[in-house]
């Protein structure tokens, strides 16, 4: 049986057509005026799951990065420190060297010397309490303000602790960023301050043993070598993983954009062709809607 | 044939049968436009002569004129009762949808200003401490940003409790609306009964009254049963809400706050017995719905996520040292688990316990230590941040499919009112057709008035003068 149609049908139908077209038009111009695709979790639920994690992520990621500069910046400061400290120890080497050589050196000489390896041991201190923003870098997590301390006597004994500064720079990645004091500086009773001690006290007392602390000298030298060398490994791998961690944060920035932002060239496409649908309706509508029987009653 | 008066009788009956349909098509042309009303159509009935012959009086059967025996009202029972019931359906998935989008504008996600980014920058803010445990201004930005995600809970927990408050008020006032409509059709009912005895046509009243039974199917979901004596009742899954011309009542009845609803769920009863009524559709079933079962259960997914935080936190709080070297107290009061009462406790930067390792030496001394601040940092995107992000999607494919619904049955609701209005909608084009109609039939019954008046003229003046 075939419909009977009335004016009010054909109106409402053509209304409820027309609200469904400016519907779709609405929505268009709020994604483009937005630049969103997802503008609440319902508009797509797992694009939404998506883009939280990108966004927790990425926050995450950004934080690596924070904390890999800030490890870096310690890792610097530890690096030029350490390097002032190698070159102290080669004067040292020299001098001692050059005391050694009794032909060359007679007491007074020694003396001089002796003044010179005073003045080095008290550097050696000064770069032993490097502080990086108040924190003595060579003393562990200690909460005291140097890591070596010294008595009236001129002695250097070591107050930091044992404990390891660490910064997080990835997932499942921790890189030590401090250097323990005993491997730049040599384990307590045996450290680099003994060993300029004992040359102090050789050239004062015993020349003839000098020759044996030159050795001792070399060691202390290629211990905190050795110890600048982790430290440039630790700078090399966090210097990586900041470059991967950067990567990643424009991967995933790349790719919540994919996921919540709008593809302009397609919604400006759709938008145009929802005009021409609503134009087309409201057209249609005006001439259906014009006819009445009562126009053409006398 | 019939006597000369006879006849002048038939004619007048035209006349009046004409003009009455005339009156008929008025009306429909008058009211083409207003809601509810149904198109009336006159019934003619010729009027035949007396089929049962008397001693004197005995029919030539041709009959002696036509009369308006009915006007009819030209509706579909079975349309109407399918137009109530999915349009009840209608208004109760529309209600479930307004309330989820209310719920996910709440959040604000995904985007930079929700939970989310909030829980983000605490679990930074642990990592600068991780980073300078003897900084005090990381310290005091970590409580910082601990108090705005605190408070950024309060707030979602308050408008969760807010939107079930107005969801309640919303509710009572649908049930006035209800106990009105139901008052309203009583007294049709009765005016109807009694219109009907009187053998009058009360089609108006009928239309009132579909209108306001359409307005409770909506508001509550009902169907109806037609009586004898016109009048009709209507029945809520099974009890009648009207009989004839009594209406009964309802009220609302249980919680009266959102953290009471899963206990004491909100209820409509009737008021004279008490009994909780059949109140799944329409609008009523939708608040109710919204009040007891989804704005709880994304309150409750809060709770869990201010829940998951305090104790997570303040374990890993107790495991690790302050900065004077004491074990780790609460970051946040451990009494308050739920979204709406999260506190940030620790006032402090001091006693953050960024270490993991214990004061050593003599006198002990705290150390500087970040790894507890640490593993601190590292539970972003677990524990807490993973239920908020669950709680969301589980939100965002709710409201989806809610709205999904809601598109399906507009269309079936639209289809139905096309074929009501295909059945009793006026049509302005057949009723000037009509109206054409009636008048020529009037005009033919005038000429043959005239007619037989000029029969009678010749016959009592022309004849035998």
């Amino acid at each position: 049986m075939s419909m009977r149609v009335t004016q009010n049908a054909i109106a409402l139908t053509m209304l409820a057509g027309l609200q469904s077209n400016k519907q779709e038009l609405s929505d268009l111009q709020l994604q483009l005026s937005s630049g969103r695709k997802i503008r609440r979790p319902s508009d797509d639920p797992v694009g939404t799951d998506q883009a939280m994690q990108y966004r927790g992520e990425l926050a995450r990621f950004q934080q690596y990065q924070r904390n890999g500069q800030d490890g870096l910046s310690w890792l610097g400061t530890a690096d030029s420190a350490l390097q002032n400290g190698v070159s102290l120890l080669q004067r040292l080497q020299v001098l001692t060297t050059q005391a050694a050589n009794t032909g060359a050196s007679d007491a007074s000489s020694r003396a001089a010397i002796a003044e010179e390896v005073k003045a080095l041991k008290q550097d050696m201190f000064g770069i032993s309490n490097t502080t990086y923003l108040g924190r003595p870098i060579f003393g562990g997590t200690t909460s005291n303000t140097s890591a070596y301390v010294q008595d009236a006597l001129g002695n250097v004994t070591y107050s930091g602790d044992t404990g390891k500064v660490n910064r997080s720079v990835g997932p499942n990645a921790v890189v030590q960023v401090n250097v323990n004091a005993s491997d730049a500086f040599g384990p307590t009773g045996s450290d680099v301050f003994s060993v300029f001690d004992k040359v102090i006290s050789d050239l004062s007392s015993n020349p003839a043993n000098l020759t044996n602390d030159i050795a001792d000298v070399i060691d202390a030298r290629k211990r905190m070598s050795n110890a600048q060398a982790i430290e440039g490994a630790s700078y090399n791998r966090i210097t990586q993983m900041n470059n991967l961690a950067g990567q990643h944060t424009d991967t995933l920035t790349g790719d919540l954009s994919d996921v919540e932002n709008v593809d302009t060239a397609q919604a400006v496409t759709q938008l145009t062709m929802q005009q021409v649908s609503y134009q087309a309706s409201l057209a249609a509508m005006s001439k259906v809607l014009q006819l009445s029987l009562t126009d053409f009653l006398r | 044939m019939g006597t000369e008066f006879g006849t002048l009788t038939a004619a007048l009956s035209a006349l009046q049968s004409e003009r009455k349909a005339l009156e008929v098509t008025g009306q429909n042309i008058a009211n083409a436009n207003t809601a509810g009303y149904t198109r009336q159509r006159a019934v003619f009935t010729a009027v035949g002569g007396s089929v049962v012959p008397a001693m004197y009086s005995k029919s030539d059967g041709i009959g002696s004129g036509v009369q308006i025996s009915d006007v009819q009202r030209l509706q579909d029972a079975f349309l109407e009762q399918r137009a109530n019931s999915e349009n009840g359906k209608l208004f109760n998935l529309q209600g479930v949808q307004d309330t989820m989008s209310n719920i996910e504008n709440l959040f604000g996600e995904p985007g930079d200003a929700g939970l989310q980014a909030l829980l983000s920058s605490y679990w930074n803010g642990w990592d600068d401490v991780a980073n300078n445990p003897s900084d005090a201004s990381a310290r005091t930005a970590l409580i910082g940003t601990a108090q705005s995600l605190a408070s950024g809970l309060n707030t979602a927990s308050a408008s969760l409790s807010a939107q079930w408050q107005s969801s309640l008020e919303s509710l009572q006032s649908t049930v006035q609306q209800i106990n009105t409509s139901a008052a309203n059709i009583a007294s049709l009912n009765k005016a109807i009964v009694a219109a009907t005895a009187a053998g009058n046509a009360p089609n108006d009243l009928k239309d009132q009254r579909d209108l306001l039974i359409r307005n409770l199917a909506s508001n509550i979901g009902v169907s109806t049963r037609v009586n004898a004596d016109g009048s009709t009742d209507v029945l809520l899954g099974g009890s009648a809400l009207v009989s004839g011309s009594y209406a009964r009542s309802l009220a609302v009845a249980g919680a009266t706050a959102i953290d009471q609803a899963t206990t004491t769920p909100v209820a409509v009863t009737w008021t004279d017995t008490g009994m909780t009524a059949a109140a799944t559709a329409g609008k009523t079933g939708a608040w109710l719905s919204s009040l007891n079962t989804i704005l709880p259960t994304y309150s409750q997914s809060l709770d869990d996520v201010a829940g998951q935080l305090v104790s997570s936190v303040n374990a890993q709080q107790a495991a690790g040292y302050d900065l004077n070297g004491n074990p780790g107290g609460p970051f946040f009061d451990p009494a308050k688990t739920t979204a709406g009462s999260i506190t940030v406790s620790l006032t402090d930067p001091d006693l953050v316990a960024a270490s993991a390792v214990a004061p050593s030496g003599t006198p002990p001394q705290p150390s500087f230590d970040g790894s507890n601040a640490q593993k601190m940092a590292d539970m972003s995107g677990t524990g807490a941040d993973d239920l908020y992000r669950q709680m969301i999607v589980k939100l965002g494919s709710a409201s989806q499919s809610a709205q999904q619904q809601v598109t399906t049955q507009t269309s079936v609701v639209n289809q139905i009112e096309q074929a009501r209005n295909s059945t009793a909608g006026v049509d302005l084009d057949e009723e000037q057709t009509n109206l054409i109609a009636y008048q020529q039939a009037y005009n033919a019954a005038a000429r043959f008035l005239s007619v037989l008046d000029g029969i009678l003229d010749t016959l009592i003046n022309k004849t035998l003068v």
